[in-house]
């Protein structure tokens, strides 16, 4: 009697599974609620594992911790938080989208949005697992948790995860729309799943379907609405970002939405006199870029001054104060007074990544010469001109061209971890690097040189998951 | 003789009788008149015979004639005699050979008068009792021996020699057998208790700078662990009775505030840090009557659900019948810091930056001509110096007390103004407290407490870590800047450089504006039935009404605010009331049988409301968080309600046998809406016996043991306190944005489980309280042995569930303990000199958890990047510090080429000890699975405090020493002082760091590398012995002002000495708040200040 009344627990603040998943909205505020984990997947980890372990990146004088040191200097652990949390916030997207997806398929409602929704779902499940089988190689492949025991199991094959993330994307690119109306900006479109198929493809070296997938998209940019921006700085200008040259991108807003902390991060402040500009207080310079990356850009290369910001304005006295080193400048929003309001949409897929990876499947299948073709839109707008266009390239010759356009085009965006690997160059591209920038800057870089090896091309399993989770196996060499 | 009437005695009979015995007249005259007569036996025992020859006479006078020489007195009720003893004040005085004496009776200490003291001529029946106002008058023999008895004080003994005025002073009893003690819904005298059970005299916090009664517990008694979280005015202190047995559920002590049960938790407010303010700090310490402290489960198990922590009860002061009392006491005081932390001067700050931006090939920031300048003769700033002050303390205080014979009430007001020694900082309290009991009539009685409370609290941010809160600042802020950048404009120097991003703290301190506004309305009305003699309802109803505004303004001029003004209102209130319906029957039968039953029923219910609001870009600073509506962005608000509540059916039994040995066994049923639907009810029973040694002849014949108990009890409790809505599948808000545009997704956010239920602690004590020398020596010995089992823990769970944890019952943990209390009374003449010693010892250690044999808990510092520091291990204490062995510096390359390999592995780094690897040796690598151990046990081998008061005349003088034995302490400060990164100050001793000239074994070399391995070289002794309080009072010996009943003067000082090797600023620090796992932390704690205090408190009449 009691029981029931006095003591049930029946909160009226907050949704409880059973209260929820009833109406078109519930199912889509599941989907949004899948949207929400790219916030902590790629805001500053994805770079963070992508960038300052390999070439492009390293930690400023804003005192690192040691686990940000540990990348920089590759003597990163199984304990790694970074590492940690990449692994966590992938499977915690995936955690969501399993149960939008699920809960979805049981309702009933207009089919075209249902199967939207669950197409939005499906492309974010297929990115999230891409993201975990390329740090990690074979990862636990769970779709329906329904209690924990659901979540202690081994590891499942690389090849069959990937077989469910072409499965995922593939269900998209057929059920997702090609564009939405502007209060829907920054959905999952048919076109992102497309690309995303293509560089899974590509990441699998299955060349030849990498070029159709691309190809599909390529040649009917127009109906896509994709192109490239002339101006390669408006990828990163908030009345642009979301331009046609915006694939699929992880969407901002200042408070009391979600801001981007990278101006924060990236921004001046031990390289300028005085500690900082005037008027923007809180920059701490923690992640900058490496001389290694910053000397690899020719003169006449617009994406230098993009990339790189060494004068800032500041809105105290309205004088420019230069910085000794060059800093990142992609996310630095000209105008700002308060870094943490950033709202600088971070790139997940540009379309120029859809025709570098294209160009990069032709010329792997033997067809340079288009795949030159397409290599040159994109130096074209890097310059300005057709005068560093290539021409009368070997198909080996071609790929020393393409994979330093990537580093050059896709610098600070979080990929070029991945490119090491999928390409096959990483041990090689560290050595390399360590000792190059021991001869630019820094004498103790030179243990960069010793510590890379070879096994790094994954990253360990969390510790914290084979303690917990016995059935897991840790990756070689780890 | 009520019902006498004219026909009665108007009856008239003949009688003749020579030499009879009573009983047998009473025969006589029954027959004659058919009047019965009602006596004992015992009665007549004392009756003479009498002689009677009366004819025609009216029976009034016959009877008169036969009671005229008896001890007896007789009533006529109908055509009922009731023959009884005569009273004492009936009895005829031979007014040729007495006097009349009259006089007053007084508190020897606080020279209060004393009403309702028993005065009594020895050997005879002849006595009286004081009134309201302490005074009595007697007719007695010249020459006779008064007694003067009064419940709780010394009995008094004196001769009357001549008629006069006698002034008589009492002296409270060290060991009150007598005393009344509060139980759980009821009290009992000391010497019926079967439980373990500490009572803390009030008047022993009263006149010392605490505004919150759990901050003066410390060290006040056995088995009752006191945390001083934080020193800031108002902080919470966390209490641990008789151990931690919870991991993660709530670990403080149930409060019931006359009668209302009331979960303090680890605190409330918004601080900046993790400092949290002390719901008891709403109560004002001066309106307490009498604290008691169970801890045993027979006396806690009455409160089922929430008596595993231990149960604290506080009575508020009420009036006194036929007395009326105004007092006003007031102190005023200044209040400083204890000590500095000795860090380093400019000069030496500069040289380190440069030594260590050297050492690394970078460019050193500071040129020779900088350090040649540096100011104050190179001292730089103390930002020590800056960030702390002495403040001023100041408490008012009046109070009415007083009643009648069906009244009785106590009324006070009471205003405390507390600045803290850290800028910025401060507490105010103003309340009221009305008190009010009312006799309506023979049966019935409504007894009513009502309080109303007001803090108005300055907070600024203090345990915050990393690199926030002021002292954080203070510490780390390099030396070589100012305060202000530019001393014209007094535009602040806004965040260390170069090095580690703190803000600046004394614009934090000054800037910063953080407020809790708390009101408290906490008030019960009851009423008590006596039904048939022993039987009695009572009826109560309570509320607790909670509300606290926290308000914050960050202004655009300091770093925290990233350049733009912001405002955050965050208001939560807390609703909880409560009703209890109770019966008593108490009755004893022959003699020999005493029993008390308590039964009952009770529901509580609590709603708590959330809602908060924050906009940031204001125009200017005037409105400050006034208006958040004037504010340029809104930012998202926040809402809840929440809801709690239990039920409960409760019962006790106590059964006295020849008030020898005694019986309890209590229980209750408790529901609560926060487990599962699997495990809403469960019953929390106890049981315990008690002998009384010393009532049996035998040790009586011993004439050794003025008090002798054994007692022993055993029982179940619970704890509830696991947070709400728990087992239920909730799902969390997030937000994302399209384009402009913002939208809100729902996703579960919690594992479910409809299993989850009560932690279960099964207790057992066993107990000895012994008195020797007319109780000049009494002791209180307990052992217990606690055992929890079902523990609610967040158990971490793989993140490819898509969670990190999930709450579950998984383990059990044992504490096993010794306390002992001792009272003495050394010397007992014109001179004084009593003794209150108390030590306990407890081990803790976890028997099991959810079959793992370790996990790695608490969350490390985020700053530091320290991983984390603590490792509940199976068969060993809670709370243990997990980290790496110190081995010194590497101080030459062969000592590097020997290694191990780790993570400071350069000359002049730091050496981590190899203490294992995968094949079970060591393996020339310093990881965090092998090389790691245990460096540390937070938890002391033993604690307490001992008082000793001293008194002279009206001189009294009392010493209070606490002390902690063993217990370490993570000096997390020390992470960032001890090292040469040039990125923050440092202690002044690392002037003697590694360099290829100066081979230290303990700093290693300057470098901007910042390593932050937690060893233990972290890891601090921090047993100490406190002089925490010293009172010297004066009370003013007789007063020629009428009005002036007592006049008291006294000077306090607190926090005098402390004996410690602890390197922070005081061992009694808590940088969690009330954490269980995480105890005996120090990261930028506000120290508590050393006070002196001038006080003075007047009684007028």
């Amino acid at each position: 009697c009691e029981k029931s009344g006095f003591l049930k627990e029946s909160p009226t603040d907050r949704f409880v599974e059973g209260n929820f998943y009833s109406s078109p909205s519930d199912a889509q505020a599941a989907v949004d609620a899948v949207y929400n984990q790219l916030y902590s997947i790629y805001d500053r980890n994805m770079i963070l594992l992508n960038d300052l372990p390999a070439d492009d990146e390293k930690n400023g004088l804003g005192m690192p911790n040691q686990y940000l040191q540990d990348l920089e200097f590759l003597k990163y652990t199984t304990e790694n938080t970074f590492i940690q949390s990449m692994w966590g916030s992938n499977y915690s997207g995936i955690g969501r989208a399993n149960s939008a997806i699920n809960n979805i398929n049981k309702m009933s409602f207009d089919t075209t949005l249902k199967a939207r929704l669950i197409g939005e779902a499906s492309f974010l499940r297929a990115l999230y697992y891409f993201n975990l089988v390329r740090f990690f190689g074979d990862v636990p492949l769970i779709l329906d948790l329904k209690t924990l025991k659901d979540a202690i199991i081994p590891r499942t094959s690389t090849d069959s995860v990937y077989d469910q993330i072409i499965k995922d994307l593939q269900f998209a690119e057929d059920n997702l729309p090609v564009n939405y109306d502007s209060k829907n900006l920054g959905r999952a479109t048919s076109g992102a799943a497309k690309i995303l198929l293509g560089e899974v493809y590509l990441t699998r070296h299955d060349f030849q379907q990498a070029a159709d997938k691309l190809a599909e998209v390529v040649k009917h940019e127009e109906e896509y609405g994709y192109g490239l921006n002339n101006d390669f700085a408006d990828n990163w200008k908030i009345p642009t970002e979301n331009g046609k040259e915006s694939v699929f991108s992880v969407q901002h807003l200042p408070p009391p939405g979600h801001a981007i902390g990278l101006m924060t991060l990236e921004g001046p402040k031990y390289s300028v006199p005085g500690g900082g500009i005037p008027g923007i207080p809180n920059t701490n310079e923690a992640d900058i870029p490496t001389m290694d990356l910053y000397t690899r850009y020719i003169d006449g290369d617009t994406r230098k001054d993009v990339t790189f910001k060494i004068e800032y304005l500041s809105p105290a006295n309205g004088q420019i104060y230069k910085s000794s080193i060059p800093l990142f400048g992609k996310y630095w929003e000209e105008g700002l007074t308060k870094t943490g309001n950033c709202d600088i949409n971070m790139q997940v897929i540009r379309y120029a990544d859809a025709l570098l990876m294209y160009a990069e499947s032709l010329n792997e299948t033997g067809n340079t010469a288009d795949a030159v073709k397409i290599l040159n839109r994109v130096r074209e707008r890097a310059f300005h001109d057709t005068e560093h266009d290539y021409a009368d390239l070997t198909q080996s010759q071609f790929r020393t061209k393409i994979y330093l356009e990537r580093r050059l085009e896709f610098a600070n965006e979080g990929k070029r971890w991945f490119d090491l690997v999928r390409t096959g160059r990483l041990l090689e591209v560290m050595k390399a690097h360590g000792t190059l920038e021991a001869k630019l800057a820094e004498s103790n870089k030179t243990t960069i040189t010793q510590n890379a090896r070879a096994y790094q091309s994954l990253y360990p399993i969390p510790q914290r998951e084979l303690d917990l989770n016995k059935l897991l196996t840790q990756n070689q060499g780890w | 003789c009520l019902q006498a009437n004219a026909s009665t005695y108007a009856q008239k009979i003949s009688i003749s009788l020579k030499n009879t015995p009573l009983k047998k007249v009473f025969k006589a005259i029954r027959e004659r008149t058919g009047y019965n007569f009602i006596y004992t036996s015992e009665v007549l025992q004392d009756a003479v015979p009498v002689t009677l020859h009366e004819k025609n006479t009216a029976l009034k006078e016959i009877l008169d004639k036969c009671f005229l020489k008896q001890p007896l007195s007789y009533s006529i009720n109908g055509n009922i005699i009731v023959v009884k003893k005569k009273t004492a004040s009936k009895i005829q005085i031979n007014t040729d050979t007495t006097i009349q004496i009259k006089g007053i009776v007084k508190d020897s200490l606080t020279g209060n008068p004393l009403s309702g003291v028993t005065v009594k001529m020895k050997e005879s029946t002849i006595g009286t009792m004081t009134d309201g106002r302490g005074r009595f008058s007697l007719s007695v023999p010249n020459g006779a021996i008064l007694g003067i008895s009064y419940l709780g004080y010394n009995k008094k003994s004196i001769r009357v020699n001549g008629s006069q005025d006698l002034i008589i002073r009492l002296s409270a009893a060290l060991t009150g057998l007598n005393q009344i003690v509060v139980i759980g819904y009821g009290t009992q005298k000391r010497a019926d208790l079967t439980g373990s059970i500490s009572s803390i005299k009030p008047s022993e916090i009263q006149g010392t700078p605490i505004t919150s009664v759990d901050q003066g517990l410390v060290g006040r008694a056995s088995g009752v662990q006191v945390i001083q979280t934080s020193g800031m005015p108002g902080a919470i202190a966390s209490i641990r009775i008789r151990g931690t047995s919870s991991l993660q559920g709530g670990n403080e002590p149930l409060y019931v505030i006359d009668g209302v049960p009331v979960y303090s938790g680890g605190g409330y407010g918004r601080t900046g840090g993790k400092t949290q303010l002390s719901p008891l700090a709403t109560i004002n310490p001066s309106d307490i009557e009498s604290i008691e402290i169970l801890k045993d489960a027979s006396a806690t198990a009455i409160y089922g659900s929430r008596a595993a922590n231990g149960v604290v009860l506080i009575t508020t002061k009420s009036g006194e019948k036929g007395r009326d009392i105004i007092s006003f006491d007031a102190y005023f005081g200044t209040q400083s810091i204890v000590k500095k932390i000795d860090l380093m001067n400019g000069a030496d700050y500069a040289k380190l930056v440069n030594e260590a931006y050297t050492n690394d090939g970078l460019t050193p920031p500071y040129s020779q001509e900088f350090m040649d300048n540096i100011p104050n003769h190179g001292k730089g700033t103390d930002w020590q110096d800056e960030i702390f002050r002495s403040a001023p303390i100041q408490n008012y205080e009046l109070s009415f007390m007083g009643g009648d014979k069906k009244t009785s009430y106590a009324a006070s007001l009471n205003y405390i103004d507390q600045k803290g020694i850290v800028l910025g900082s401060g507490m105010k309290r103003y309340s009221g407290r009305i008190n009010l009991d009312r006799q309506m009539n023979d049966k019935f009685k409504i007894i009513s407490h009502l309080s109303l409370s007001r803090i108005l609290s300055d907070n600024v941010p203090t345990d915050a870590g990393g690199t926030d809160g002021v002292v954080t600042g203070a510490l780390n802020f390099n030396p070589l800047l100012g305060i202000y950048e530019n001393d014209e404009t007094k535009s602040y120097t806004l965040v260390n450089k170069p090095g580690i991003l703190v803000p600046n703290p004394v614009a934090t301190a000054l800037e910063m504006k953080r407020k809790n506004n708390t009101t408290r309305l906490l008030g019960d009305i009851s009423g008590q039935y006596d039904i048939t003699e022993g039987l009695t309802a009572k009826v109560l109803f309570g509320i607790d009404y909670f509300m606290n505004k926290a308000s914050q303004y960050t202004p655009s001029n300091i770093y925290q605010s990233g350049g733009v003004a912001s405002a955050t209102i965050a208001d939560a209130t807390y609703t909880n009331w409560l009703n209890e319906n109770t019966l008593t029957y108490s009755k004893t039968f022959n003699q020999n049988h005493s029993i008390n039953l308590l039964g009952g029923i009770t529901f509580q219910k609590n709603k708590g409301e959330d809602l908060s609001g924050s906009s940031q870009g204001f125009v200017n600073d005037v409105l400050g968080y006034n208006n958040l509506g004037s504010g340029s962005v809104y930012n998202q608000p926040g809402s809840s309600t929440t809801e709690w509540s239990i039920m409960s059916f409760l019962g006790r039994i106590n059964y006295a046998f020849k008030d020898k040995y005694l019986f309890t066994l209590s229980g209750r049923y408790d529901g609560s809406s926060r487990f599962g639907t699997n495990n809403k009810f469960a019953f929390f029973p106890s049981g315990a016996i008690a002998w009384k040694a010393s009532e049996e002849e035998f040790i009586k014949n011993l004439n050794l043991f003025s008090n002798l108990k054994v007692r022993t009890g055993y029982g179940i409790t619970g704890n509830q306190e696991i947070g709400l809505y728990n087992s239920l599948a909730t799902l969390g808000a997030v937000t994302y944005s399209f384009g402009t545009d913002m939208v809100t997704g729902f996703n579960p956010n919690k594992i479910p489980n409809p299993d989850l239920k009560w932690e279960r602690t099964a207790q057992y004590d066993a107990g000895l309280d012994l008195g020797v020398l007319n109780n000049n020596i009494s002791l209180t010995a307990d052992y217990y042995y606690k055992k929890t089992t079902n523990l609610i823990y967040s158990v971490a769970v793989p993140l490819v569930s898509g969670f990190g944890t999930s709450l579950q019952n998984i383990g059990s943990i044992q504490n096993q303990g010794f306390e002992i209390g001792l009272q003495t009374n050394n010397l007992n003449r014109a001179f004084k000199w009593t003794t209150d010693f108390n030590i306990s010892f407890n081990k803790n250690k976890v028997l099991e958890l959810g079959g793992e044999q370790y996990k790695d808990v608490g969350g490390g510092d985020g700053h530091l990047k320290t991983g984390q520091v603590h490792r509940l291990i199976v068969g060993k204490p809670i709370g243990l510090f997990y980290g790496y062995v110190f081995d010194g510096i590497f101080q030459d390359n062969t000592e590097l080429d020997n290694g191990p390999d780790g993570p400071t592995n350069y000359l002049g780094g730091k050496r981590y000890k190899d203490l294992s690897g995968p094949d079970g040796n060591p393996d020339g690598k310093v990881d965090a699975t092998y090389d790691r151990t245990v460096i540390g046990d937070p938890n002391p081998d033993f604690y307490g405090g001992l008082a000793n008061t001293f008194s002279y005349k009206g001189v009294e003088l009392s010493i209070f020493i606490n002390y902690s034995y063993g217990n370490d302490i993570l000096n997390y400060n020390a992470f960032q002082l001890g090292l040469p990164s040039g990125g923050q100050n440092v202690y002044a001793d690392l002037v003697n760091r590694w360099t290829p000239e100066n081979h230290s074994n303990v700093y290693g070399k300057a470098t901007t590398n910042r390593s932050a391995i937690f060893s233990n070289q972290f890891i601090e002794d921090g047993s100490f012995i406190k002089l925490k309080t010293v009172t010297l009072s004066y009370l003013f010996p007789k007063l020629s002002v009428k009005w002036l009943y007592g006049l008291k003067v006294y000077i306090t000082g607190q926090n005098l000495l402390a004996i410690t090797h602890y390197k922070g600023y005081d061992p009694e620090v808590s940088y969690r708040g009330a954490s269980n796992l995480e105890t005996g932390e120090d990261f930028g704690g506000y120290p508590q200040a050393r006070s002196f205090l001038f006080g003075i408190s007047v009684n007028l009449n």
